[in-house]
């Protein structure tokens, strides 16, 4: 059976696998259950762009939006939050965002914008650049040439760590903007069996990888992680290290806090 | 593959650019610009004219220069009042976005009368 439902979402039972390039380790979930599952499709509306915004332009200069919820022609936004206004959540500025005792609960959303042709890209945490060329010679993402999506971006959301979006219109048109998620909110355990993490993360095991947009170690990142699971992810090493790797991922899963050791 | 397919109005008389408009954007432009890497595809032209004149799909490879050059890619000629025109393109009329500063635009001439036009487009980066 696919791992994967219609949504591109994990079924449950299934496994998920988070790396993070900037430090080659990994952290893999079950996803025990989700819990808006037959509700995966929120329609979140415009972009929230005001016309009391300033947004810079691909052209040096700037422009506010000519009414709400628009992304004005060759103009792109600053970090993004999606709120919503309903003063139960924990964080009405941020949809996503959730404390680190929520570490049984995982975020997987896939960001849809319309028109596909906006470019889309994320800061881990909010306000931090992740892609770089040349090591980090050089920024790039939404405001540059390269090292952007258009239309969509998948990511996860884990405790404790606030992810900013940016969207850029390198067309002349300033555009309607709307935005579907496409999420899942997985209620989530962390193997602890060393040889079943390590056929994973080798590949003898399937399980759906998403590679974090996580190229600088930020400290909030790190934090974020030790906070939520009480380490840094398992390190993925070769098959021809796999004593090494049990080894090594035995001594890691005893940090796992109770709540999602699997 | 990205792919938004829309389609833009416009009215006019005289000679010139028409002012496009469309429920993807706010106001009106007299071109559109294709981003880098993209294709803008027209799949279909509707015009409508009330006196002779021509309509016309053009491109520029820079629409940011002082005085684009603008090229013809499609026409409709009208010879008289109520001729009406619909072209449903098999294979699409594509303009690629070679440097980011490309555009289109919808060009209006000799025209006598008045003109509307609807052309359903896409702007992608599939082939």
């Amino acid at each position: 059976m696919n791992l994967l439902d219609k949504y591109g979402l994990v079924r449950e039972g299934g496994l998920l696998t988070m790396y993070l390039p900037a430090t080659s380790r990994a952290f893999v979930f079950r996803v025990k259950a989700r819990a808006n599952k037959g509700g995966e499709v929120l329609n979140y509306g415009p972009l929230p762009t005001a016309t009391s915004d300033t947004l810079s332009t691909y052209d040096g200069g700037s422009v506010n939006p000519s009414v709400d919820g628009t992304l004005p022609a060759r103009a792109y936004t600053e970090s993004i939050k999606f709120s919503y206004e309903n003063t139960s959540l924990y964080d009405t500025s941020d949809i996503w965002h959730v404390p680190e005792d929520y570490r049984d609960r995982l975020f997987h959303v896939i960001t849809h914008v319309t028109p596909e042709f906006l470019r889309v890209g994320v800061e881990v945490p909010s306000g931090v650049t992740q892609t770089y060329f040349q090591r980090t010679k050089m920024a790039i993402g939404v405001t540059g040439d390269w090292g952007f999506s258009r239309g969509k971006f998948e990511m996860l959301h884990i405790p404790k760590l606030g992810v900013g979006y940016r969207f850029g219109n390198d067309t002349n048109l300033e555009v309607y903007t709307h935005v579907t998620f496409h999420y899942a909110e997985y209620i989530v355990e962390v193997p602890t069996d060393p040889q079943a993490i390590f056929d994973v993360l080798t590949g003898g095991i399937p399980s759906h990888w998403v590679a974090m947009p996580v190229t600088f170690y930020d400290a909030t990142i790190k934090s974020a992680l030790i906070s939520t699971y009480g380490f840094e992810g398992f390190p993925v090493m070769p098959k021809w290290s796999k004593d090494q790797a049990i080894e090594v991922y035995n001594a890691l899963v005893s940090a796992i806090p109770m709540e999602v050791r699997g | 593959m990205t792919s938004e397919l829309f389609t833009v109005y416009g009215s006019g008389s005289g000679t010139g650019a028409m002012d496009l408009q469309s429920d993807i954007f706010h106001g009106t432009v007299n071109s559109i610009r294709i981003p880098k890497g993209m294709k803008l595809k027209v799949w279909a032209r509707r015009a409508i004219a009330d006196g002779a004149g021509t309509i016309e799909i053009q491109f520029t490879h820079d629409v940011t220069a002082g005085t684009p050059t603008w090229v013809t890619i499609s026409k409709v000629v009208f010879t008289a009042a109520g001729e009406q025109d619909l072209t449903l393109y098999k294979r699409p009329i594509k303009v690629m976005g070679y440097s980011g500063k490309e555009a289109v635009r919808a060009y209006v001439s000799s025209g006598s009368g008045s003109y509307s036009i609807e052309l359903d487009v896409e702007i992608t980066d599939g082939d």
